[in-house]
């Protein structure tokens, strides 16, 4: 099980890198949080999954959804 | 052309080499340290609910023993909030109300408006808030605490501000006041660092009357764990009122 959700959290981390669209890029991440808050539960440490899961996956998704809506959807590099 | 994507290809190289060195010197210190101590692992496991009265040994430990580093904690986030407050034109802050009115589903930022969010939103952020005040009341007994509340707590007010736009929900917490409330339990957290350095020498010392948490001599006393609860309470309402601050603004600018 933590196996997988590593290579799970590699894989997001990678496309998260990868991908041109920035909001596919914050979903990524969104979802990055959510499955390393799933590993801290697996891994008993319950306080720490919840607030992995309230600060990565909900309020930073936030704030990065309103920097993109301030600034460019596309990376162009 | 052919230049530019050599560069980038030779950029990205260096980058991963990078991570991979600084990925490698914390995989050797990881293995070269060997076990933890367990002493203070004992020790905690031991005597961590008859000294702080907390069955979450977890927040036993970080305001029980620890209390100074979560007061560090909140200090960074004043140091956010602060930065945000700096950053955003203040003439934005205080700004009352948008000229333009809401016309049938297109709101005042002239953005088309689904009934789905507002609805969803509405029905959801009640359940939401009361997570978040289960979590900062209980934080002694479960998983959970002040800090992880006050942010569901604040979630549930960037739900409500998501749905209903952020001019009603601006009237609702007006800024300067959740200002007021993020600096008010700061200096509330600061004045009972001060009071336990003046009751029992130690910053954050418990100086409230009471026993162990099994103590039966006196039934009046105020149980040993209502230390941690009024800072998990008071952790709350900061952590809430600076994350709910922090998004406040940053809708309001826009």
């Amino acid at each position: 099980m933590t196996e997988v959700l590593l290579i799970l959290l590699l894989v997001m981390g990678f496309l998260a890198l990868q991908v041109r669209n920035l909001l596919s890029a914050v979903i990524f991440l969104a979802v990055l949080s959510l499955l390393s808050s799933l590993l801290f539960y697996h891994l008993h440490a319950p306080d720490v999954a919840i607030t992995e899961a309230v600060v990565g996956a909900g309020v930073s998704t936030v704030v990065f959804i309103w920097l993109l809506h301030r600034t460019e959807r596309r990376d162009d590099t | 052309m052919k230049q530019v994507r050599l560069m980038a290809l030779i950029r990205e190289t260096a980058v991963v080499l990078v991570l991979l060195l600084v990925g490698g010197v914390v995989m050797l210190g990881i293995w070269a340290g060997g076990a933890p101590p367990e002493e203070l692992r004992e020790y905690f496991i031991d005597r961590g609910l008859v000294e702080t009265g907390a069955v979450n040994l977890v927040s036993s430990i970080y305001l029980g023993y620890r209390a100074f580093d979560t007061f560090g904690e909140t200090i960074v986030l004043l140091l956010a909030v602060s930065g945000v407050i700096f950053i955003i034109d203040r003439k934005e802050l205080t700004r009352t109300k948008l000229a333009r009115p809401t016309i049938g589903n297109i709101d005042q930022y002239g953005r088309h408006r689904t009934e789905i969010l507002d609805l969803i939103s509405r029905k959801l952020s009640p359940y939401v808030m009361l997570f978040g005040l289960y979590l900062i009341s209980h934080g002694h007994l479960s998983p959970g605490g002040g800090f992880q509340g006050g942010v569901v707590l604040a979630s549930g007010i960037i739900l409500l501000t998501l749905g209903k736009g952020v001019d009603k929900i601006e009237a609702m917490f007006p800024i300067r006041r959740v200002a007021l409330a993020e600096a008010g339990t700061f200096l509330l957290l600061l004045g009972i660092g001060v009071v336990g350095i003046l009751y029992g020498g130690t910053l954050f010392e418990n100086f409230l009357p009471g026993g162990g948490p099994g103590d039966p001599s006196e039934a009046t006393r105020i149980p040993i764990v209502s230390h941690v609860f009024f800072l998990n309470l008071i952790i709350g309402l900061k952590v809430g009122a600076g994350i709910s601050l922090i998004s406040l603004s940053l809708f309001k600018e826009e």
